[in-house]
């Protein structure tokens, strides 16, 4: 009764004209950003995180979470009708759904897949209501060497089991927890790697580092290389759905929200994995599998768009109980809630249990105020794929420079935001995934306090991370990561050299 | 040699774990109860950044593919080179001509630049249109972030409109 007492204060609160209007512009903002090509949620909360300075807590967590939901909604529309996904969580959706789109059943698609949104959103939020109190009161037993394993846990599934190398994972890592060094010590105040120059000593602005990889990066690689790419828009048709689309939808539906949950929840973030095993699973529990890879089958974009969805609130839950992101849109969430000085973790629950509760509430007011938008106004949406990509991008950049210029007013960032830029463009040419570096500069400092109270409550000695069970198992678990895919790859190329071999 | 960018990787990242490492000496390691100061994390990714660089030197140098495919298209510098001027220019002259001014700048040769890397031919009048449109786009931007959220942002005349 507890839970459902403090939900309501929390709709009292977020459903203040004021802070309804903060959740509408948010959605808003973030189904635009989900449909444009090269601007995700991500970038998008961090060049508003200026906005922290003025906006009171409430209402501007109110917007980023409807940045947030809204971008999942609006991923889907972009990757049906579009042959190139906006969002990477959408790069699923695209696969089926733009075969519908081809034989004309582009609306169809778009209905289920907001539809479907909803459902796991909403869904994923109640399961969010109804977990995430819980493990913040679990989780206010954990010390610092708990949290340190956790931290590292993050840190693997983020750069090594996510992305296609772990290498190229783990030296973008790596490249964040150099960035995350740059200024002064959390524990000592000793400042590090400043070089003389003062705008270094305050650290460097996660802003000018997600504005600089996801903005500029992207802008310049497409002037580079992708700009020649063809590209051809489907044919919007009726959001009908017919009885037998909805018989199809709703139980995919439903998997997808109880596969994206629980990977949300767990510190492996990332949407690739639930969606891509809840495509995979449609596809065989299919009764129509011959409409897969060619007119598109309808539950192959019911199941992956509602795992999306539903593994986008699940994320929510490290982040709010344990404060630890497990995405780049949370490391950004997170960057924000430590501009208002507000600690993160798990007594966050308990000190300012007002804001997260409104958080909340407005999630599942955002996920209404979405289906709306997204449904009945799809087509105001699809408009926007007609902007021409060169003035949308130059666009982006004046964006970009209100974000990094709003932080901290200084122009020496703005160079260094063309120079992450080109870093940003090197990054992607040869696959070096982004994500992890946003994750390691903010997740970076806090993992080497939390590293360096734990060995002072070992006395100096590295064996309190074993002696503690939790912490042990967690950082046996993080070896295991680290070295299974690559026995499996070598497994893998001993068996393909044995076939290969003569004579067999 | 086919994988000459990725060695460059490779090679960057060694040279960033050097220089992490002549930093690291000059970090103090006073450490009080813990047994690891200010300076045992900076030691770490110095030693971790010098391995996974001696690792992509060793996956470039052994591979005898590309290790990353190329992209479908040639690079067309040309292009970058227009909006890396735009970017350059914005950052020199936005404390000088203001925000609205120094986007609209931005935008035009950005938007230069894109279109170069779309294939067109842009001529002289498409790019002032771009200034106009720029200017356009930025001066609402402007008075939205500085007037209503209260954000500061560089103007022509202190604390104006422009």
């Amino acid at each position: 009764m507890d839970i459902l007492n403090q939900l309501l204060h929390g709709f009292a609160t977020a459903a203040t004209p004021i802070n309804l209007l903060w959740a509408f512009v948010g959605c808003m903002v973030g189904t635009a950003v989900g449909v444009l090509p090269g601007i995700g949620p991500a970038l998008t909360v961090a060049m508003l995180l200026p906005l922290t300075s003025q906006v009171e807590p409430t209402a501007s967590m109110i917007m980023f979470a409807g940045i947030y939901y809204g971008a999942m909604y609006g991923g889907s529309t972009t990757s049906i009708l579009l042959n190139t996904p906006g969002e990477t969580a959408s790069m699923v959706t695209a696969l089926e759904g733009n075969l519908m789109a081809k034989h004309g059943r582009a609306g169809a698609a778009l209905a289920t897949s907001a539809i479907g949104s909803f459902f796991a959103g909403t869904i994923a939020t109640v399961l969010l209501t109804l977990f995430a109190p819980w493990l913040a009161v679990v989780a206010l037993r954990f010390g610092p060497p708990e949290y340190f394993a956790l931290m590292v846990l993050a840190f693997i599934t983020v750069s090594a089991v996510l992305g296609a190398s772990v290498l190229r994972g783990l030296t973008s890592l790596l490249i964040g927890l150099a960035i995350g060094l740059i200024g002064i010590d959390e524990i000592s105040g000793t400042a590090r790697y400043t070089l003389g120059i003062p705008e270094l000593v305050d650290r460097i602005e996660v802003t000018l580092m997600a504005v600089g990889l996801f903005a500029v990066g992207e802008a310049l690689y497409f002037g580079l290389f992708e700009a020649r790419v063809p590209e051809s828009q489907n044919k919007m048709t009726t959001l009908y759905m017919t009885k037998s689309d909805w018989k199809r939808s709703w139980p995919a539906w439903l998997r997808g929200t109880m596969l994206g949950f629980p990977f949300g929840t767990v510190p492996a973030g990332g949407t690739e994995i639930p969606t891509f095993l809840s495509y995979a699973m449609e596809k065989k529990l299919s009764k129509h599998k011959h409409e897969f890879g060619t007119v598109g089958a309808i539950e192959g974009v019911a199941g992956p768009e509602a795992a999306n969805n539903a593994t986008a609130a699940g994320v929510l839950v490290p982040l709010l109980t344990l404060g630890i992101p497990t995405s780049t849109t949370a490391a950004i969430l997170l960057s924000a809630f430590q501009n208002y000085g507000i600690t993160t973790g798990p007594q966050l629950f308990q000190t300012s249990s007002a804001l997260v509760w409104a958080l909340i509430a407005s999630l599942y007011i955002g996920n209404v105020m979405l289906l709306i938008l997204n449904l009945p106004l799809v087509g105001l949406w699809v408009k926007l794929l007609k902007i021409p990509r060169h003035w949308l991008y130059a666009g982006i950049l004046v964006f970009a420079t209100v974000g990094v210029y709003g932080m901290r007013q200084s122009s020496f960032d703005l160079y260094l935001l063309y120079g992450i830029g080109l870093m940003g463009v090197m990054m992607r040419r040869f696959d070096f995934p982004t994500a992890p570096v946003i994750v390691g500069m903010i997740l970076g400092p806090m993992a080497e306090a939390q590293f360096r109270n734990a060995m002072s409550i070992g006395e100096g000695k590295l064996s309190v991370f074993v002696e503690r069970p939790l912490s042990a198992t967690v950082l046996a678990l993080c070896v295991v990561m680290i070295v299974l895919p690559v026995l499996l790859k070598r497994r893998a190329k001993r068996m393909e050299a044995a076939l290969a071999a003569p004579g067999v | 040699m086919k994988n000459r960018g990725f060695l460059g990787i490779g090679v960057g990242v060694l040279l960033i774990a050097v220089l992490l490492a002549i930093g690291a000496t000059g970090i103090s390691s006073a450490a009080g109860y813990a047994g690891a100061g200010p300076n045992f994390l900076p030691w770490v990714v110095s030693a971790a950044m010098g391995l996974l660089g001696v690792l992509l030197i060793a996956t470039a140098l052994r591979a005898k593919d590309e290790v990353i495919a190329a992209p479908e298209y040639p690079p067309r510098w040309r292009a970058v080179a227009w909006v890396s001027l735009g970017l350059i220019l914005n950052a020199a002259l936005i404390e000088h001509i203001g925000f609205i001014g120094s986007c609209a700048v931005l935008f035009g040769l950005a938007a230069r630049g894109f279109r170069i890397g779309a294939d067109q031919q842009p001529t002289h009048r498409m790019l002032g249109q771009d200034f106009v449109i720029g200017a356009l786009i930025s001066a609402p931007v402007f008075w939205l972030f500085t007037k209503v959220l209260g954000v500061t942002l560089p103007s022509l005349v202190k604390g104006g409109w422009i």
